[in-house]
């Protein structure tokens, strides 16, 4: 994922400027600068062109992007411009010292040491340390990968075997999320190995441009997870999925042997979600649940046939009505810590996801992205925002 | 910050004018890479038509030049600031002020997005046919600056035909206000029609007054498989000659259905080598009746396959790939033009034979995927490299392109608009003394010449 592997791509924008249709970012700021289509014409403009030089305007451009991928997964000329705007930060932050330096530096090295990860919530909260304000998430004080075992057996007849990945969210924030998912498994008949020595999936490293920081942490994870015998393996995080799925064969060399890993991998890995989809094939008596409504987060693949799948899973297991969102595609404004450097921009862009969930007259609002989930309750305290799978589980046990 | 922008934020907030470079830049071109791309001074945002009345006398009063613009998704540089000056980013006035179903009427600020304003309508059961493919970004201001259109055109017509009324800041910033309400009106020179099509150049449109009509309750999606291109434009004249009137009827070649087959389950299957997607719509009845009319026809003259859809949803999914098209064209060119000349209907097989000929005289891709229900063909330039060499055989083709439509009798731009990119040719089509009196108007409503310079007609033609 350099920027050099993008001559040719950046070069298939159409100019057709639908990307203004998705962005948030475009449609909270209201002018075409913040837009998808500017930023690859200045990206090329600034680094392959060289008619431009790299001014703290156009790095301010190109630091507002809130990588979503909304614009990537709409472009019908499929320019992959999330991944054109990571690179451009590489280039950008290359040789870059200073205060924002430093910041990347203890945000790299607490998301990809296991060790920092703890000590990280010993200290209180990270985001508050890198002086971030009151809208940082809190942190638990005992994180999932304490609060389970290595290996959960299967309560029931034994179907299989799968492993879990766990995100930094879902450990540091949500740990709930994990025991549901690995509770649910558990009396499905599935042993579930939780892996421990993997560490974060790297996404909040990438999106300040460190790709190789991501690519290390990458590394790491496939190594452990290659290794596990398993059927499947898990994750309930649409952005870890994302980067596991989409991005980490872009991290590394073509002719790395790490590809050949990455593959196999790929085949294995499935969504939360989608494999409780194919446990539970037909509809289960389960508890009645509170009415909800489904924020789909903007990693997951949000225009696809199967955006609602969630929907699907939760109206069979519970006995709820789901209460759509006109937009549910629309993006919440998180951005995993953009919305702690653009808080503006952020509320501008989560207003009227806000609205929205308030029209569905919903009790719950369910979302599988735990920054969705912190970010969507920050602005609406007295609302309940869950993981779907926490919401299946607290019905079905 | 520029001079011109300095003023600017006397008359606006400091918000609503941008004017660094690596701002402004974004509003250098449209959705071309043809037209040459020129910074503006600055960019402003106005809220209302007082602002902009108040832009507009600045702009005068130190002769700058103004340009308006919607979503910059236009295919012709109509929006873009040949000569620098104010771009007005219309796209913050965008309400629906009224939508008057006793009248069947909406009044809306020409910001408004389009699809947002359709949706609106269909909700009530009230239909607004233009369908420029762009409608998810395209503003309302935009497609009646440019009379702009789309696949419905050939049973709708297209924008101008829905206008009934709208408001205008004229170049020395007053404000009029021609049309109405009305569906019809014989009073007095047709000032809303003028200003209908008029990209920009004779003043700033604000609002419109749009007409509706009640929503089809049913609809059908055809397609059509033929052997080649000639079949598939003979199939084309003999419906309308029969007098069935589709909604829509779009003429594919091969290679645009594998581009759109991405989106399509099944995808329409790859047997020949010409295709058409139509739409039929109307009352039950009336939607059996045509649909089954279509089918004969397509029987008669030996078509490969016919496909009728009559879920909606389903049906959607064509009309959603076929709008991607363009943009899908990249994944496989380098770069294309998007051309859209029109013909009288019956003269399309005539066309598409031309455009093949050219295609191998010049050497260069032509690909055809036009409204041929309307004869607006849509061919386009596919460039598998860029080069210079490629670039001068791209302006032979459409030189070409255009002497052929017009022995053909038709127009140089069925709905795109002039804008830079056809400026050369208005004349061809026009005419010295037509051309000569659209200058004498521009020169009687913008003496000062700062609305929009540089468009519709070539400067070097003699100044307006």
């Amino acid at each position: 994922m350099k920027l050099e592997d993008y001559t040719e791509p950046i070069k298939k924008c159409s100019q057709c400027n639908f990307c203004q249709a998705v962005c948030p970012v475009y449609k909270a700021q209201e002018s075409e600068n913040w837009l998808a289509r500017h930023r690859l014409n200045l990206i090329g403009e600034v680094f392959f062109d060289k008619t431009m030089p790299a001014s703290d305007r156009f790095k301010d451009i190109i630091g507002k992007c809130l990588l979503c991928t909304s614009c990537t997964q709409y472009c019908s000329s499929r320019v992959p411009v999330d991944e054109i705007i990571i690179s451009a930060r590489e280039k950008i932050i290359e040789g870059e010292k200073g205060l924002s330096s430093i910041k990347r530096g203890i945000m790299t090295k607490a998301f990809k040491e296991k060790g920092a990860r703890n000590i990280m919530i010993k200290a209180g909260s990270f985001a508050q340390k890198l002086g971030l304000g009151s809208d940082s998430p809190k942190f638990t004080s005992k994180p999932f990968e304490e609060r389970v075992k290595d290996i959960v057996h299967a309560k029931e007849t034994k179907k299989g075997v799968v492993a879990y990945y766990y995100g930094c969210g879902t450990n540091l924030m949500y740990p709930e999320t994990g025991e549901a998912l690995v509770n649910i498994l558990s009396s499905q008949g599935y042993d579930v190995i939780v892996p421990k020595d993997t560490t974060c999936c790297g996404i909040p490293v990438i999106a300040e441009g460190e790709i190789a920081d991501a690519a290390e942490m990458m590394r790491k994870n496939i190594e452990v997870l290659s290794k596990l015998e398993c059927d499947k393996v898990l994750m309930e995080c649409s952005s870890c999925m994302m980067m596991f799925m989409k991005k980490s064969p872009k991290l590394f060399a073509a002719d790395d042997p790490i590809q050949e890993k990455i593959t196999a991998l790929n085949n294995k890995i499935v969504g939360g979600i989608g494999f409780l989809n194919t446990v539970f094939t037909e509809k289960v008596s389960g508890k009645t649940a509170p009415s909800f409504t489904y924020h789909i987060p903007c990693h997951k693949d949000k225009f696809s046939a199967d955006k609602l799948d969630v929907v699907n899973l939760v109206s069979k297991v519970t006995k709820t009505e789901y209460k759509a969102m006109e937009n549910p595609e629309l993006c919440c404004g998180a951005g995993g810590t953009y919305y702690m450097n653009n808080r503006d921009i952020s509320k501008k862009i989560r207003s009227p996801k806000i609205e929205e969930i308030k029209n569905s007259k919903a009790e719950v609002v369910l979302t599988e992205c735990p920054i969705c989930k912190f970010y969507l309750k920050n602005g609406m305290p007295d609302m309940d925002v869950l993981h779907p799978i926490e919401f299946i589980y607290q019905s079905t046990k | 910050m520029s001079s011109i922008g300095k003023d600017l934020r006397k008359i606006l907030s400091s918000e609503q004018v941008l004017d660094l470079p690596e701002d402004v830049s974004a509003y250098a071109n449209d959705a071309t890479f043809y037209v040459a791309k020129k910074n503006p001074d600055a960019v402003v945002f106005p809220a209302s038509t007082e602002e902009i009345s108040s832009i507009i006398k600045y702009a005068a009063s130190n002769k700058i030049p103004v340009v308006p613009r919607g979503a910059g998704s236009g295919l012709a540089g109509g929006c873009t600031p040949v000569h620098g000056g104010i771009v007005i980013d219309m796209k913050r006035i965008n309400k629906i002020i009224e939508i008057d179903q006793k009248n069947l009427v909406a009044v809306v600020e020409s910001g408004l997005v389009l699809e947002k304003f359709v949706k609106t309508v269909e909700g009530m059961k009230l239909f607004y046919p233009p369908d420029p493919q762009s409608a998810e970004v395209c503003t309302i201001g935009g497609n009646i600056a440019t009379r702009a259109g789309g696949p419905r055109g050939v049973k709708y017509g297209t924008t101008e035909r829905y206008v009934t009324g709208i408001e205008v800041v004229m170049p020395n910033g007053d404000v009029i206000n021609p049309g109405g309400r009305f569906v019809k009106q014989s009073s007095g020179y047709d000032l809303t029609h003028l200003f209908t099509g008029s990209e920009g150049t004779l003043g700033v449109i604000t609002k419109g007054i749009l007409r509706l009509l009640p929503l089809p309750p049913a609809k059908k999606t055809i397609v059509v498989t033929c052997v080649s291109a000639d079949q598939a434009a003979e199939i084309v004249s003999e419906i309308i000659a029969r007098g069935a009137v589709p909604a829509v009827l779009e003429f594919l070649i091969k290679l645009a259905v594998m581009a759109i087959n991405g989106y399509l389950t099944p995808p329409i299957p790859l047997t020949g080598e010409a295709y058409l997607l139509m739409e039929v719509d109307g009352n039950e009845a009336q939607v059996e009746l045509e649909s089954e009319e279509i089918k004969a026809v397509c029987n008669e003259l030996g078509a490969v396959d016919i496909r009728i859809v009559t879920d909606k949803a389903e049906c959607e999914t064509y009309w959603y790939a076929r709008s991607r098209l363009y943009p899908l064209m990249t994944t496989i060119f380098k770069r294309v033009i998007t051309e859209d000349i029109t013909v009288p209907r019956n003269k399309i097989p005539e066309l598409v034979k031309a455009m093949q000929a050219i295609s191998t005289s010049v050497g260069i891709g032509i690909g055809i995927a036009g409204h041929a229900g309307d004869g607006n063909m849509h061919p386009t330039i596919l460039q598998s490299e860029v080069s210079e060499e490629v670039a001068r055989k791209a302006d032979k083709a459409i030189e070409e392109m255009i002497k052929v439509c017009l022995e053909l009798q038709g127009t140089i731009s069925g709905e795109h608009g002039i804008g830079i990119h056809k400026s050369s040719f208005l004349e061809l089509e026009h005419g010295p003394k037509q051309v000569e009196i659209m200058k004498s108007i521009k020169r009687t409503l913008d003496p000062l010449g700062i609305m929009n310079p540089g468009k519709i007609w070539k400067e070097n033609g003699g100044k307006a």
